[in-house]
């Protein structure tokens, strides 16, 4: 069962949350009500766990096409030892 | 968005893991993002989540991203399988985890309670009644 609460909200507040909703891609409704269930769970967010590793790849200034082969060519080497072909192979 | 609204299915291959972990900002990050939010309901198999975690593991992408540990992978695989809506394997031992008198069950059904893990033939059944329940 859900409930609906109104609040008050600074215009200035508002359009952030709009516009953090918009590059996520979800309705306004939809994106608070995600910031508030991750507020309040004790799971930590993907964006906290991939951090590091996210910052090390920005810093690293390997373009999406490089990052992209590095992953292709780890996962066909791993496909190779376990003796299976390459998806783009099948 | 409607609470109602039965949600978009999706289901993620691993370059869209890959890419996702490594670029927030990249469509696959985006995508992710999605499952974070709870806007989509995430499928996922065990295969795929052991070939994100064995790709996350290879020494040359471990040389270009030291930062990389053991740690943050057996965490982002974690998170994932947290927010999935539904784990298919064939595997016993993650079937298992379905059990929420262990205490690996009890912890998961703590951290991911909406999730469910099925076999296979369960999980056909699943969907097969959800697409009756609400056709088109």
């Amino acid at each position: 069962m859900a409930q609906t609460i109104e609040i008050p909200v600074p215009d200035e507040l508002l359009r952030l949350v709009d516009e953090r909703a918009q590059n996520a891609g979800l309705p306004r409704e939809a994106y608070i009500r995600a910031v508030l269930v991750s507020a309040v769970s004790a799971r930590p967010s993907l964006d906290e766990i991939l951090a590091p590793f996210r910052t090390q790849v920005a810093d690293s200034g390997v373009s999406d096409a490089e990052l992209d082969r590095l992953f292709s060519e780890a996962r066909d080497e791993l496909h190779r030892e376990q003796g299976m072909r390459p998806a783009d192979e099948r | 968005m409607s609470d109602d609204r039965p949600k978009v299915g999706c289901v993620f291959d691993c370059m869209i893991f890959l890419q996702g972990a490594a670029r927030r900002e990249s469509s696959a990050g985006a995508s992710l993002a999605l499952v974070e939010f709870g806007a989509v309901m995430l499928f996922v198999s065990r295969d795929i989540l052991v070939e994100v975690r064995e790709v996350l593991a290879r020494p040359r992408v471990r040389r270009n991203f030291p930062v990389l540990t053991d740690q943050i992978v057996e965490r982002f695989i974690a998170a994932i399988e947290e927010r999935a809506s539904y784990l298919v394997s064939r595997d016993k031992d993650i079937l298992d985890l379905a059990d929420a008198s262990t205490p690996d069950g009890e912890r998961l059904r703590r951290f991911a309670p909406d999730l469910q893990i099925l076999e296979p033939g369960a999980f056909l059944t699943e969907i097969r009644g959800r697409l009756q329940a609400h056709p088109g």
